[in-house]
């Protein structure tokens, strides 16, 4: 009994001893990079990622050892860029939280968000990742036309691109109607979008109405067969823009570039990979099976409601072209009008002052380097 | 019967097994009724499809009627069209009528047997991923949180023993540190997260740092509370008397008497921190129990949920033995 009574003691003192010793170096040794100067570790970037189609590719190319999102171990293209990318999947209000309050370097999310989070951390879009063309719908039971939506609460997130879709679409009909809609009329209640879909799936009698994004539209519309889109973000098409964004004070760092770089290698290999005729299919199934239960069929319709910027041109040309300038006044409208932002400053192209820039600079970088 | 008249072992056997039953019958049922729901609802649909297929059909026949009037040269490029759309609409029909025969609808709010076995059993226990990396994710998700369960726990027990026992021997040390924990062990724990969220970089640390600071108040001063209440004042002064120095009052008499309560403590606290854990990873984390759950619950896909459910109710039985019998194991003298 005399010594049995040591065993606590003990073992608690050999847990701390043992945690105190792994802590600092963060639990497993970094390994060597082939071919980098010296056997130097290489610099560490984290990008945080939300279950989304555009986004989830950096978790498919987890899967496919493209990059190693834990921290200390390197895929293929962390490799040849010479860059750790540690992957942060969380859910989408957690990642904006997280770059917020510079818990990851970089994080995906939409134009408007990275408008509204520039407020409180200065970021830079350095990659459009897709654009939603019927992503984010407004999904009704019971209901016929947008007039009889009025007595109805609307559930869909406050203050991000469900409420500016509801609010953009109802300008649009209301162009081509003119039956005096205003969204002020309308009853938009606060909600997490997975949360309003599974109610609504549920048949619970208060979702009578919802405005979510992808994939709960999809799943939604699956679940319940009687229910419809009343309308959706195809008509606004271009105007919500999905994008990974990098803190500005992140690009002071040592090998912020190459992180970067390696960000777009990513992305845009994973556009190969599902253009790729053979393999194609099952690459798109595996980035279903990363953020929903939709199959072969319904995903290849969720890559054309969630159209995505395949190539380095394309994003290149969206983010110079005049209609993205308009669309930016638009949603800095928007927010203003929303009360999501007193003091909206944001940039196109590379100039280095402004809070928020979306600067097409680094794709070009990239295309040069590759 | 009077009040707490002893029951025979048949009886007690009995109506567990019944209780047991009941539960699993009430399960099948309720799932039998919501995949009955489903296909009911689907049957509906498909009859109501082939409703409208039957008018559209009517409709076609009488266009490829008036086709056959037209003129020649337009006619069979709207013959081939019609046709085309005819068949089309024939291979609907045909599924339709099977559905309408057969609905396949799944209602996973409340799975099958069946679907809890193969949809969510064999996928939790066998290889997924379609590319070189695969994971099970039972043995991932399990692994990541108990790996910051127990550390954490076991940290907590660490420090709290400490504090608790210099709180329960030393009135400066109890007068410094209690009104701090009296405050802080009444906030709930999850109220806590959004703190650390944006304070502690999110990380295995972040987990550990919060299952720690939420127990510590708690458990420490249980410890200290024990260390007062629960030992006989003779003790200590009998062992003054008998020329014991101030460390072996506390290491001989103090820690081995309360040394049982502390692994009740311990144990009693595992719940807690397990539900304070899986909030955390339900909100930031990518991998771990409340990872996964979030991710079936944004798909209203319950096989895997109640698969983990059932896995983490089992767990915390068998944990929970353990602790008794390990205690039983240490402190023989503090009896059941």
């Amino acid at each position: 009994m005399k010594r049995t009574v040591w065993i606590v003691p003990t073992l608690l003192l050999a847990v701390m001893a043992g945690c105190s010793k792994e802590s600092p170096s963060g639990g497993t040794a970094p390994r060597v990079v082939d071919g980098s100067a010296s056997g130097q570790t290489p610099p560490v970037f984290s990008l945080a990622w939300s279950e989304y189609p555009s986004w989830s590719v950096f978790g498919v190319a987890h899967e496919m050892g493209l990059l190693d999102g834990a921290e200390g171990k390197l895929g293929e293209i962390e490799n040849k860029w010479g860059v750790d990318v540690v992957l942060a999947e969380a859910s989408y209000d957690s990642c904006l939280n997280m770059f917020t309050s510079k818990n990851c370097d970089a994080v995906c999310m939409t134009n408007m968000d990275a408008l509204i989070v520039s407020q409180n951390r200065d970021g830079v879009a350095v990659l459009p990742t897709s654009t939603s063309n019927g992503a984010d719908a407004c999904i009704v039971v019971g209901i016929n036309t947008v007039e009889e939506l009025k007595p109805h609460k609307v559930f869909g997130l406050k203050g991000t691109v469900s409420e500016y879709c509801f609010v953009r679409c109802l300008e649009e009909i209301e162009k081509e109607e003119k039956k005096g809609l205003k969204a002020a009329d309308f009853q938009f209640t606060n909600q997490d979008p997975g949360a309003a879909a599974v109610a609504m799936a549920q048949k619970q009698d208060t979702h009578q109405a919802i405005m979510v994004w992808n994939p709960f539209v999809l799943q939604t519309l699956k679940d319940r067969p009687d229910a419809k889109v009343l309308f959706d973000s195809s008509r606004i098409p271009g105007e919500i823009v999905d994008m990974v964004v990098v803190g500005r004070d992140v690009l002071d760092r040592a090998g912020s570039d190459k992180f970067v770089s390696a960000v777009m290698d990513t992305f845009y290999r994973m556009n190969e990979e599902l253009a790729k005729p053979d393999t194609g299919d099952k690459t798109l199934v595996a980035l279903g099976e990363k953020f929903s239960k939709l199959g072969l069929e319904e995903m290849k319709k969720v890559v054309q409601q969630t159209q995505f910027y395949k190539t380095a041109d394309e994003a290149i040309a969206l983010l110079e072209g005049e209609a993205f300038k308009a669309t930016m006044q638009t949603v800095q409208r928007f927010c203003v009008d929303q009360g999501l932002v007193s003091n909206p400053q944001y940039a196109i192209g590379t100039d280095a002052a402004a809070k928020l820039r979306f600067d097409p600079s680094f794709i070009q970088a990239w295309k040069e380097k590759r | 019967m009077i009040i707490r008249q002893p029951i025979s072992r048949a009886w007690r056997i009995g109506l567990g097994l019944a209780a047991i039953i009941f539960l699993l019958a009430a399960y099948t049922l309720l799932s039998r009724s919501r995949q009955e729901a489903v296909r009911a609802e689907q049957r509906d649909v498909a009859q109501q499809k082939i409703a409208d297929l039957a008018e559209d059909r009517v409709r076609l026949q009488n266009e490829i009627q008036r086709a056959t009037t037209r003129e020649e040269g337009v006619r069979e490029k709207m013959l081939m069209r019609l046709e085309r759309e005819l068949k089309e609409l024939e291979t609907q029909e045909t599924r339709w009528r099977q559905l309408a025969g057969a609905p396949d609808a799944e209602d996973l709010t409340v799975p099958a047997w069946s679907q809890l076995y193969r949809q969510g059993l064999v996928r939790a226990c066998t290889p997924q991923g379609s590319f070189q990396r695969k994971e099970v994710w039972i043995v991932h998700d399990f692994w990541n949180t108990a790996k910051r369960l127990v550390s954490a726990l076991l940290i907590a027990v660490a420090v709290s023993l400490v504090l608790g026992l210099l709180m329960g021997c030393v009135d400066y040390v109890d007068a410094f540190f209690l009104p701090p924990f009296a405050l802080l062990s009444k906030v709930p724990a999850t109220a806590v997260l959004p703190i650390f969220f944006v304070l502690v970089q999110i990380n295995f640390k972040m987990y550990i740092a919060i299952i720690v600071f939420s127990l510590l108040p708690t458990l420490a001063q249980s410890i200290s509370q024990s260390v007062r209440k629960d030992i006989a004042e003779e003790l200590i002064f009998k062992a003054y008397t008998l020329g014991a120095s101030q460390f072996e009052v506390i290491w001989e008499v103090i820690y081995k008497q309360i040394l049982p309560r502390i692994i009740d403590a311990a144990r009693l606290q595992i719940g807690p921190a397990l539900l304070l854990l899986v909030a955390a990873e339900w909100m930031v984390a990518g991998e771990g129990i409340g990872y996964r759950l979030r991710l079936f619950y944004q798909r209203t896909d319950m096989t895997v949920v109640f698969v983990y459910v059932i896995i983490l109710g089992l767990i915390g039985l068998i944990v929970d033995y353990l602790l008794i019998w390990f205690r039983r194991w240490l402190c023989p003298w503090f009896g059941d």
